[in-house]
């Protein structure tokens, strides 16, 4: 190696051949399956609903490709004992992710536009990346956690977040439009972003890597809470059942984080969507901000789904086969094997371990819809008691119980197959290498033939499902009741999600709304096989 | 009575033919091993040798490319709840969920065994001297060992599988409590299966050992059988040598000229024998270490 920068670009290359490719993949998946349902349509991608998507999937495109490289990257804390210099270990971290982050982010757009003759804008989606990716370092590569930390990530996502939103007019409500031209104010806003938080980062680094301790006063604040909360929140009660034990664990360790969100984030939109409302004097403006603003609630869930799908790996994961091969073995630290040791030496059959995580899963799904839907409730209540004319909201032949049904079903269903699948494919995807190219190539191939690939997409969903619940039914993981009873809920929810769409829409767009219901009985039965295979390597 | 149950009640582990590989790397061969019931049986073998593979495979958590694998006449991978619940496990991870506290982790475990002590916990929990409303992730290394060594023995297995136990630990809690509590287990009749590099420790408290290298098993017997085997000769002979001969039962040779040591394997008056025909005199004679036996093997394989 010629310098050091080029041996941390070759280890950091070396060691995520794949998952490099696994998270663009990923954030690439949903912008393309939707735009290739309504490519058969006449589309305008000038209207409001089409700005809409557009920035709901910059958001999660952003999200996730943020994540992917966060993730790859790992802790800068490990080469604290390298002979480096805490400025060049900086660097690369912090621009080596951010460049990584933007052409990612550049190239999804230009995919999609080149693929659906979109014409959006490249430059302001990658503007607002580098800055968001630059003012979360400080928080990130050093992690902090604790309350303050939270709070500095809500105030960070509110600034940046309210600066790109506000530049396609998105929170006013009305006049909505893409950000074509970058302002001398938005490379300002962009280059303070970047610049604060290169010197933030670099000084925590620093502070770290000399052993020395930030305290700030909430974390102080925090630490005689937890003392306190600890005299009389330490659990203490036992559990009935393995079953309800691990729902307990599982629920903890990862599908708390869909409800706390949605929590956090609904609970901001009222507040502000209030604020706004009184400030002005003017019912609409609060109105439109929260309805907007559910949209964004709705995206954030499924960038949380995806989360806790990969926190799988996180969580069970443990020396596969591939991990022990030479070096590896010896390379590889503790911490690197999480809990997976412990969780699988547990005498809890694979099945009950499934329905508990399945059970979890539920739980903190049907949570966030009880939220969801209350917040649609009150927001009915509130156009009700003000007479606004929600037509300026929706089209007058969808009546707004109609569409809150409709928002709610895809709040549930959408997570639940992402969260669930994304667990299942990564339990098994590290010992199929051949996956991630296949599926990469499906999608490509439905951008060009959405209606055939979709339907064999459907056929290969029904196939897997048949086959799955096969291997589950002669294993006695599920009772053949429980199987009649999901496949009729699966059966339901695919024929009533295409046709929830008016007779003159059916086509694609159906047939991926049946694609999603399959997905979402699809984990009943393929999540006890993955944990088998992958507990028994 | 069947033949699984036949050969529960003789031996508590049986391996037959097992090999395993990872990719390319051959972590397991042919390896065969009975592990009787009652007693404290070691594992010792270098880095990469395969004994946490092999530990894996009894925890059913490798299934068997070829060969079987029986515990408790079970296998491991079909019925993972029947063996892992008579089974105590510390990993050399020491993987516990960090984000719990002592308390919590303690009755989390106990829910998935049935014959969980609750008393014996509280004893366990003292004597380690454990705060119940600590988070994992705020204990020491060596406490963090101690509250999986707790979770491996709350339920009073009837197997106790520790796979390098003394890593963390903290030379007081490995010499007094660790060992005291393997020599419990094993004189209730229970068997305690552990792995360590520690040859010393492994001399200490095993009654029975099997030594891996490079995915064999090369020794396998009663510690004092093996160490009564090995055998270690200083001979002088009549005339230099600049290549000493051969005797019976040479694993090793080192010296010079007239002065030679050996170190052999087999009967002591077989040995013995054979050195005066070489008309050699016995200039000093002594028993192997383990920790010579280890090396030698090695060397030799």
């Amino acid at each position: 190696m010629h310098t050091i920068t080029a041996a941390m670009a070759w280890e950091y290359f070396a060691r995520n051949r794949w998952t490099l490719l696994l998270f663009p993949f990923v954030a690439n998946l949903m912008p393309i399956f939707v735009l290739g349902a309504l490519s058969g349509y006449s589309v305008n991608f000038g209207s409001k609903e089409f700005i809409g998507i557009y920035l709901g999937f910059v958001l999660y495109t952003t999200a996730i490709i943020g994540i992917g490289v966060l993730m790859t990257q790992g802790s800068i804390s490990r080469f604290y004992l390298k002979p480096l210099s805490t400025t060049t270990m900086v660097n690369f971290f912090f621009w080596g992710g951010g460049i990584l982050v933007a052409t990612e982010i550049a190239c999804s757009i230009a995919i999609w536009n080149n693929l659906f003759d979109a014409n959006w804008p490249i430059a302001g989606p990658v503007l607002f990346a580098i800055a968001l990716w630059g003012s979360f370092q400080p928080l990130l590569r050093v992690p902090v956690k604790s309350i303050s930390g939270i709070v500095t990530a809500g105030a960070i996502v509110a600034v940046v977040g309210y600066w790109f939103l506000s530049r396609h007019n998105e929170l006013e409500g009305h006049g909505k439009n893409y950000w074509h031209n970058i302002s001398s104010f938005d490379l300002l806003f962009a280059a303070v972003a970047i610049s604060v938080g290169y010197g933030l980062t670099l000084w925590r680094v620093r502070w770290d890597r000399s052993g020395r301790q930030l305290t700030t006063l909430t974390d102080r604040i925090e630490e005689t809470l937890e003392r306190w909360l600890s005299q009389y929140f330490t659990l203490s009660h036992t559990f009935s059942s393995p079953l309800r034990a691990h729902r307990w664990f599982d629920f903890q360790t990862r599908t708390f984080m869909l409800p706390l969100v949605c929590l956090l984030f609904l609970g901001a939109i009222w507040i502000i969507a209030l604020g706004m409302a009184a400030y002005h004097q003017d019912h609409k403006i609060g109105i439109e901000v929260i309805f907007a603003c559910t949209n964004i609630t709705a995206v954030a869930q499924l960038i949380i789904a995806f989360i806790i799908g990969m926190v799988m790996i996180q969580g069970y994961q443990w020396n596969s086969g591939r991990k022990m091969r030479g070096q590896d073995q010896v390379a590889m630290k503790p911490s690197e094997y999480r809990i997976g040791h412990y969780l699988h030496s547990l005498p809890i059959s694979t099945t009950h371990m499934a329905r508990a995580i399945l059970q979890s899963a539920a739980w903190s799904i049907g949570a966030s819809a009880v939220m969801m839907s209350l917040s649609l409730g009150l927001l009915w209540a509130w156009i009700s008691l003000t007479n606004f004319n929600m037509h300026t909201l929706i089209k007058p032949e969808i009546k707004f119980w109609q569409l809150a049904i409709i928002s709610v079903s895809f709040y549930v269903l959408l997570p639940f197959a992402l969260m669930n699948n994304i667990a299942t494919f990564t339990l098994v995807v590290n010992r199929h290498v051949w996956l991630p190219p296949f599926i990469i190539g499906t999608v490509v191939l439905f951008a060009v033939w959405p209606l055939f690939v979709g339907i064999v997409l459907v056929a290969a969903v029904l196939g897997l499902l048949i086959y799955c619940t096969n291997q589950c039914l002669k294993r006695k993981d599920v009772t053949p009741l429980a199987t009649s009873a999901i496949w009729c809920s699966g059966a339901i929810a695919s024929i009533a999600l295409a046709l929830s769409f008016r007779p003159e829409d059916l086509g694609i767009a159906s047939v991926i709304a049946a694609l999603l219901g399959t997905l979402t009985i699809l984990p009943f039965f393929s999540l006890p096989l993955a944990l088998r295979y992958h507990r028994t390597t | 009575m069947s033949d699984s149950t036949q050969m529960s009640s003789a031996s508590v582990i049986e391996i037959q033919r097992l090999s395993r590989s990872f990719g390319d790397k051959r972590a397991l061969h042919e390896v065969s091993l009975s592990i009787p019931r009652g007693g404290v049986f070691g594992l010792i073998g270098g880095n990469g040798a395969g004994k946490t593979t092999l530990i894996k495979h009894i925890m059913g958590m490798h299934y068997a490319q070829s060969g079987s694998v029986r515990v408790f006449g079970i296998d491991p991978v079909a019925h993972p709840v029947e063996v892992l619940g008579r089974i105590g496990y510390m990993s050399e991870e020491r993987d516990v969920p960090n984000w719990m506290r002592v308390k919590e982790i303690m009755n989390y475990t106990q829910t998935f065994y049935p014959a969980w002590d609750t008393k014996y916990a509280e004893e366990l929990r003292e004597m380690f001297d454990l705060d119940p409303k600590q988070r994992i992730r705020n204990l020491s290394r060596g406490q963090a060992a101690r509250v999986c060594l707790l979770l491996a023995l709350a339920h009073r297995p009837e197997l106790l599988v520790l796979d390098e136990p003394s890593s963390g630990l903290d030379p007081v809690v490995r010499r007094d409590i660790l060992a005291a509590i393997v020599r419990t287990i094993a004189d209730e009749g229970r068997t305690v299966i552990f792995s360590s590099h520690l040859l010393d420790e492994v001399e200490r408290l095993a009654d029975r050992i099997a030594m891996i290298h490079d995915g064999k098993i090369i020794l396998h017997d009663r510690l004092d059988t093996i160490k009564e085997s090995f055998h270690r000769f200083t001979l002088r002979f009549e005339q230099p040598f600049n290549e000493a001969p051969l005797i019976l039962g040479t694993i090793e040779r080192q010296g010079a000229g007239h002065e030679w040591t050996y170190f052999c394997r087999g009967d002591r008056d077989q040995l013995i024998q054979a050195a005066r025909t070489l008309r050699a005199e016995i200039v000093q004679e002594s028993l192997l270490s383990l920790d010579d036996i280890f090396v030698s093997n090695v060397t030799r394989s």
